[in-house]
C-alpha cells in the first residue's frame, strides 16, 4: 500500500507542472477577459469558455501523462505492481485535479453572475432552479470528460500494442475500428431491445432554471448510467490486460 | 527567400502529427455528435468543436515552439533572423488553424445552410473565422511572448516566477490602458447568437484592428528581440 501511495506521488509530481500551468492559463484568461471585454454578458459568455474547455480535461490530462510514460515505457512498466494498479494511479490522480480545476474555472463567471445583478436583468431565470442546472452540467462535463478519457487509454494501450506491427500506420486501423465501433453502438442504441434493457429509471430532468425550454423526454436513465459504468471499468481493465500482457517494449 | 519556405515546409512538416491527431479527433467528435446525439444538442456540440479554434492557434503555436526548446541551439543555428524562424511558426500555426477551422465547420454549416442558405451560411462563417482567428492571433502572441520570456530568463526555474508573473500581468494591461487613452474600440466582440440565428456580427473597427495590430507587433518584435540578443545556448 505504501508503495502505491509512493506511485501515487510520483504521478503527482511528474504531472504537476502542467496542472499548475493549465491553472494559470486559466486565470490568465480571466484577466484577459476583464481587462478587454466591457459587457457583462458578453465577460459571462466569455468566461464560460474555460469551464466548457473541461470536456477535454481528463483525456488530456490523461495522454499528456501517458506520453511522458511513453518516452520511458521499459521504466515505467519495471514497476513490480500489475499495470492496472499503474493505470488506477493515473486514472486517480487526474480525476481530484480535474474537479479542482473546474471549480477555479467556475470561480470567475460565477462572481460576475453574482456582480451583475444577472438575476434581475434576465427575470425569466429562477436563481435556485439555475444553480441546480449548474449543478447537473459541472457533473455532466466530469461525466463526458471521464469517458473521453477512459475511451482514449483504451486506445492508446491498443495502439501500443499494435504499434509492434503496424508501425506508424497504426493509426489508420485504430481510427477505422473506432469509427466502426462507434457507429455500430449508435444503431444499437436506435434499437427496441436497447430501450428496454438500458432505458429505465428516467432521472435527471434538463434546464428547469427555463421554463420554455423543459424537454419532454429526461436526459438520463439510470439504466444507461450503469451501462457507462459497466463499460467504464471494462474499457479500464482490458488497458490494464493490454499493458500487462500484450506490451512489448 | 527559397530558404525561408523551406524552413516553413519544416515547420509545417514538425507540427503535421498534432495537425493529423487535431483532424482526427474533430472527424471522430463529429461522427460521434452525428450518431449520438439528435437535434438542438448536434449544433451545440459540433459548434463547440468550432469556438475551440480560439484557444487552437496559441496552443499549437507553443507545442511547435516546446518541440524547438528542447533542441534550442540546433534551431537558433539556422542562419536566418530570429523574427523569420518566428514568423515561419506564426503561419504555421495560422494554417493549420485554417485548416482545422474548415473541417470543423463542415458539419455545423451542413446542419445550418437548409435554414439561412448557402451565401448566408459563407458569410456568417467567413465572419466567425475572422473573429476566431483576429481573437486567436491576440491570444497566440502574447503566449508566444511568453515563452521566449520563459526560455530567455528560464522562469520557473527559481524565484524569478514573481518577475515572470508580473511581466504577463503587465502585458495583460496594455490592451486595458490602451482602452482608456486611445478612442479605439477594443476587442470588437461578435455577438454569437446574432450571428448564427439572426444576422451578421458586429464588425471590428478599422481603429481596433489597428490597435489590436500594434500590439501583436510589438509581441512579435519583442519576442524576436529577445530571441535574437538575449538568448543563451
Amino acid at each position: 500500500m505504501t508503495a502505491w501511495r509512493g506511485l501515487l506521488w510520483k504521478d503527482t509530481r511528474l504531472i504537476l507542472p502542467w496542472f499548475l500551468g493549465g491553472l494559470a492559463l486559466i486565470l490568465l484568461f480571466d484577466v484577459w477577459v476583464t481587462l478587454t471585454v466591457d459587457s457583462p454578458n458578453a465577460r459571462f459568455g466569455l468566461s464560460l469558455f474555460p469551464l466548457f474547455s473541461h470536456f477535454f480535461y481528463y483525456p488530456l490530462y490523461l495522454m499528456i501523462t501517458l506520453r511522458v510514460e511513453g518516452k520511458q515505457m521499459h521504466q515505467w512498466l519495471h514497476n513490480p505492481h500489475p499495470a492496472w494498479q499503474l493505470l488506477l494511479s493515473k486514472t486517480g490522480i487526474g480525476f481530484p485535479l480535474m474537479v479542482f480545476s473546474l471549480g477555479v474555472s467556475g470561480l470567475y463567471p460565477s462572481f460576475v453572475l453574482i456582480t451583475h445583478d444577472f438575476f434581475q436583468i434576465h427575470s425569466v431565470l429562477d436563481p435556485v432552479s439555475l444553480w441546480m442546472d449548474v449543478g447537473s452540467f459541472l457533473i455532466g462535463i466530469v461525466g463526458y470528460s471521464l469517458n473521453l478519457g477512459i475511451i482514449l487509454l483504451l486506445l492508446w494501450s491498443i495502439y501500443r500494442w499494435l504499434h509492434t506491427w503496424w508501425g506508424k500506420w497504426t493509426w489508420v486501423p485504430l481510427a477505422g475500428g473506432f469509427i466502426a465501433i462507434l457507429y455500430g453502438f449508435s444503431q444499437i442504441m436506435k434499437t427496441a431491445l436497447y430501450d428496454t434493457l438500458f432505458r429505465w429509471g428516467a432521472t435527471w430532468p434538463q434546464f428547469h432554471s427555463i421554463p420554455e425550454s423543459q424537454p419532454s423526454a429526461p436526459g438520463l436513465y439510470t439504466g444507461e448510467l450503469l451501462l457507462n459504468m459497466l463499460l467504464l471499468a471494462l474499457f479500464f481493465f482490458l488497458s490494464g490486460r493490454i499493458l500487462d500482457r500484450r506490451m512489448e517494449v | 527567400m527559397y530558404g525561408w519556405l523551406m524552413m516553413v515546409r519544416k515547420d509545417f512538416r514538425l507540427g503535421l502529427p498534432w495537425l493529423w491527431t487535431g483532424s482526427l479527433f474533430i472527424v471522430c467528435g463529429h461522427l460521434s455528435v452525428a450518431w449520438l446525439l439528435e437535434g438542438q444538442e448536434q449544433l451545440l456540440a459540433t459548434l463547440y468543436l468550432l469556438f475551440s479554434h480560439l484557444l487552437f492557434f496559441g496552443l499549437y503555436l507553443i507545442l511547435t515552439l516546446s518541440a524547438e526548446a528542447q533542441q534550442l541551439h540546433q534551431w537558433l543555428h539556422v542562419p536566418r533572423p530570429a523574427w523569420q524562424l518566428l514568423l515561419s511558426k506564426i503561419w504555421c500555426a495560422l494554417l493549420a488553424a485554417t485548416l482545422t477551422f474548415v473541417l470543423s465547420s463542415l458539419y455545423p454549416f451542413s446542419l445550418l445552410v437548409d435554414g439561412i442558405g448557402w451565401v448566408t451560411g459563407l458569410e456568417r462563417f467567413f465572419t466567425a473565422y475572422l473573429h476566431l482567428t483576429w481573437f486567436a492571433l491576440r491570444f497566440g502572441l502574447i503566449l508566444m511572448l511568453i515563452f521566449v520570456l520563459q526560455t530567455v530568463f528560464s522562469f520557473g526555474k527559481g524565484k524569478d516566477w514573481i518577475l515572470g508573473l508580473s511581466l504577463l500581468l503587465l502585458i495583460l494591461f496594455v490592451p486595458s490602458v490602451s482602452s482608456w487613452i486611445l478612442p479605439v474600440g477594443w476587442g470588437g466582440w461578435p455577438d454569437w447568437v446574432q450571428l448564427f440565428e439572426q444576422g451578421a456580427a458586429l464588425p471590428l473597427s478599422t481603429l481596433a484592428i489597428g490597435g489590436d495590430g500594434l500590439l501583436m507587433g510589438a509581441c512579435f518584435t519583442a519576442s524576436s528581440w529577445l530571441l535574437e540578443k538575449r538568448t543563451e545556448v
